[in-house]
């Protein structure tokens, strides 16, 4: 073959490849689009069976003949609705779900070579409370993947079965990389359903987003001894650590913080000088008024403007504050006048 | 005399030494821009594979809406009275956990401010800020109770770039989403788009969405509530040319760690790392390569890991222009938006301590949007001059005149076929048929035109011609006339 012919060869087979191609994908379409009319159709009479189930007018039996008999699509349906129902109908949901075996089938999921299929099942193993499923979300918490790990600690915590503490830390840092803000959610979950002891995992030798994470909780928790924790984190070297520690303690709000967050205005960083002025306007610490005043002064605008802002909530001395402020003019007399005018004073 | 070269009184085979050299150039560089394109190709096709189904947005607001960062939307506004209403309330009604509009009027002629502020029924107020970014003097604040996260800035005419800075000053959200006035995004484009900024959120600088053309689709309440294929053949060409640079071209660059631009259009960025590159560049007309590029320099001056991606699924709608006109107009202005940029920044150009961005991101300009249209406007000049003249037979004209249509009927099949396997979002069968048909079409005569346009903008660039030029618009959603 020569040059040329080779040439007109390889064009004829790029373009040949394409339009094949788009030919085969529109049969695709077509074919996909005739069987999701059927199935919307189908989902549409199983949904309305459904409906009847929940109120008592048919039984399980009736769903899965709506739903052409495949448990699969039927229990797909079912975990949609599952989502936006609670309590006893809940409950008659996820015992029509293990009726069809959910679990048997979710179960080998999480072990699949594909990890979407392992995430997927980690996500909707959470429905169901029961040891053989816990056991296998909490092996999960061990997954390559970061997000087959997250599925699972969600799951665990949506069953009333959160993991302990520790399997929680190692399954975030697992395998290095980054860590996703979403670990902070499930802290706050677990937080709100009880008091754990989250003190532990904001000792200085956990990992700095595992220690954040932890403190975030702690000011939701409200745990014994969770006020001494937080103030003893404020001598924390790390400036992030100090200033979550700060953010936890304005959460809490209780003005045994308030020399803490006296500290705070004393800060070199200017992240939780700011984070300071916020806790001390969000708690009322009135006791602070002349530190919030003086830190109108601050070089940095934001630990400027928190104050200015701190001041106008905490009554009429932060307001008598910031006008004299404003007409004593001077740096600090437009950031006064701005945090009066914002308030409407 | 230099061996190798023609007799100095030989004028003719010094014209056809120079034409061969051109050509060798030509050739080189359509080389190297098919191996980039067949990268981008396999590597969106593979993205796309391995991402898995599209999550439900409920899903997502479930998972993230707790830890979601807030986000300050900013919309410059420069007479825009036609749709600015509409706008507003559409990204007012964005599904997002914590999010401000900001709506920043660059000193419009028009009514726009006028518009705004009656139909919010805002008043004026003050807002504390720093002036971390220079922008023109502030005429004015508005807010309104009822509307508590919209605010309406009213400024000195300064640019979009002025605009958005003054928008990034008001803000006091960690990140910015910098949208166009006169462009729809999808509502829960936010909450898809901000997912690396939770799951890296030191890592991450900036996000850019995908832009999809608007004209065609059904548009009701500022949104986009049935999507459709322009009937005339200069947008659904666009139509074409957006789902290859977005699925194919962005996700290859987002993948590679070379992405140099995110749309301005639609771009979701870090508030702190704009400020620290001073924010948007005043007199540029491509602002949005030149803050992505400007984030690069930074952070790899600084030694700071960072990353810059793209992300397919979040969309956002914008018209296209249904006229040569005024598409003549938008391309030329990308090209010279380009080339000052890569004029600005030039040292990056193969300097290693840029790594990917030096070597495949600047290169790429250079071969792409610098070398690219002279060199395919000198390719059809001289290959059928070669003809002409003797130097190329007839059989190898056409042979390369089929390889380069060829190709660039796989690449934008490609394309079309990555939106239909990834994505899917036009719904009937028949749209396949018709962007197909549209891709094969585009390479004969659109992309010979485009070329064209970057030559204007090239010369209009060295001429050092400024300014947008007017963009001629409808209106998204606006009732069609007579209808």
């Amino acid at each position: 073959m020569g040059f040329l012919t080779a040439i007109w060869m390889l064009s004829l087979v790029l373009s040949g490849t394409a339009l094949t191609a788009v030919g085969a994908v529109m049969v695709l379409r077509w074919a996909d689009t005739r069987r999701d009319r059927r199935s919307t159709a189908r989902r549409g009479v199983a949904l309305e069976r459904l409906m009847a189930f929940l109120d008592g007018r048919a039984d399980g039996a009736a769903v899965l003949a709506a739903a052409g008999g495949r448990t699969d699509v039927a229990a797909d349906l079912v975990r949609e609705l599952v989502g936006i129902v609670a309590g006893d109908d809940r409950e008659r949901l996820v015992a029509l779900l293990v009726v069809w075996d959910a679990p048997g089938r979710l179960l080998p999921a999480l072990r699949a070579r594909d990890r979407r299929q392992r995430r997927e099942a980690a996500a909707a193993l959470g429905l169901f409370d029961r040891d053989d499923v816990v056991a296998a979300l909490r092996r999960a918490l061990g997954d390559r993947d970061p997000e087959v790990r997250l599925a699972a600690a969600r799951s665990l915590v949506e069953a009333g079965r959160p993991p302990p503490l520790d399997d929680l830390a190692r399954a975030i840092v697992a395998g290095g990389g980054p860590v996703s803000q979403e670990w902070r959610g499930v802290f706050r979950r677990i937080a709100a359903d009880g008091p754990d002891d989250f003190s532990a995992l904001t000792k200085a030798d956990r990992p700095r987003d595992v220690r954040l994470f932890a403190i975030d909780a702690l000011g939701r928790a409200a745990a014994d001894g969770t006020l001494a924790r937080l103030i003893d984190l404020f001598a924390d070297p790390d400036v992030e650590i100090r200033a979550a520690a700060l953010r936890a303690l304005a959460v809490i709000g209780h003005p045994a913080a308030t020399d803490v967050v006296r500290a705070g205005f004393a800060d070199p960083a200017w992240e939780v000088r700011t984070q300071a002025a916020v806790t001390a306007g969000r708690i009322g610490l009135p006791d602070l008024n002349a530190v919030l005043e003086h830190q109108l002064h601050d070089g940095v605008w934001w630990p400027r403007y928190r104050a200015g802002q701190a001041l106008a909530r905490l009554g009429d001395d932060g307001l008598a504050r910031l006008r004299a402020l404003r007409d004593a003019g001077g740096p600090a007399s437009r950031v006064a006048d701005l945090a009066l005018r914002e308030a409407g004073a | 005399m230099i061996p190798g070269l023609p007799d100095a009184g030989d004028p003719q085979a010094w014209i056809g030494a120079i034409a061969w050299a051109v050509a060798a150039l030509v050739i080189a560089s359509c080389a190297l821009q098919v191996v980039l394109y067949t990268a981008h190709l396999v590597i969106a096709a593979v993205h796309m594979a391995r991402r898995g189904r599209t999550p439900a947005a409920a899903r997502l607001w479930s998972d993230l809406a707790e830890v979601a960062p807030p986000i300050a939307l900013l919309v410059p506004a420069y007479n825009e009275e036609a749709t600015i209403i509409e706008n507003i309330r559409s990204l007012l009604s964005l599904d997002y956990p914590t999010l401000e509009v900001i709506v920043v009027n660059d000193g419009s002629r028009d009514a726009t401010l006028a518009r705004v502020i009656e139909t919010f029924g805002l008043v004026p107020v003050e807002r504390a800020f720093e002036a971390s970014v220079p922008h023109r003097p502030l005429r004015g604040l508005y807010a309104s109770r009822d509307y508590p996260n919209l605010l309406m800035a009213d400024k000195e005419n300064g640019g979009k770039s002025d605009a958005l800075n003054a928008g990034i000053n008001l803000s006091r959200a960690p990140l910015f989403c910098a949208v166009d006035a006169d462009s729809v995004l999808e509502t829960d484009a936010l909450i898809r788009a901000v997912g690396p900024f939770i799951e890296d959120p030191e890592g991450t600088a900036v996000i850019g969405g995908t832009i999809r053309v608007a004209n065609g689709c059904r548009i009701e309440g500022g949104r986009v509530v049935e999507a459709g294929l322009p009937r005339r053949i200069l947008p659904l060409f666009q139509t074409v040319e957006y789902l290859r640079a977005f699925l194919m071209a962005r996700i290859g660059w987002s993948r590679m760690g070379a992405l140099t631009i995110v749309s301005g259009a639609f771009g979701i960025f870090r508030r702190t790392v704009a400020v620290a590159v001073g924010g948007y560049t005043q007199g540029t007309v491509g602002e949005d390569i030149e803050i992505v590029i400007k984030i690069h320099r930074h952070m790899i001056d600084a030694q700071r890991p960072y990353r810059i991606v793209f992300s397919p699924e979040p969309a956002c709608w914008t018209e296209a222009p249904e006229t040569l006109a005024v598409l003549a107009r938008q391309r030329r202005r990308w090209q010279r938006g380009t080339l000052e940029t890569f004029a600005r920044h030039r040292d990056m150009l193969f300097d290693r301590r840029y790594g990917r961005i030096g070597t495949l991101g600047f290169g790429s300009i250079l071969l792409i949007d610098v070398l690219g249209p002279p060199l395919e406007v000198a390719g059809y000049v001289l290959i059928p001059w070669f003809w002409w003249i003797g130097a190329l037979s007839l059989d190898a004209l056409l042979a390369f005149l089929g390889l380069t249509f060829g190709f660039g009927v796989f690449l934008s099949v490609g394309a079309v076929l990555l939106e239909e396997l990834g994505l899917r979002r036009f719904p009937r069968t028949g749209d396949l048929a018709r962007l197909t048909l549209a891709a094969v079409l585009e390479n004969f005569g659109y992309r010979q035109l485009n070329n064209l346009w970057r030559i204007q903008g090239t010369w209009e660039y060295l001429r050092g011609v400024g300014g947008w030029g007017e963009m001629t618009r409808r209106g998204i959603g606006a009732p069609k006339p007579g209808g």
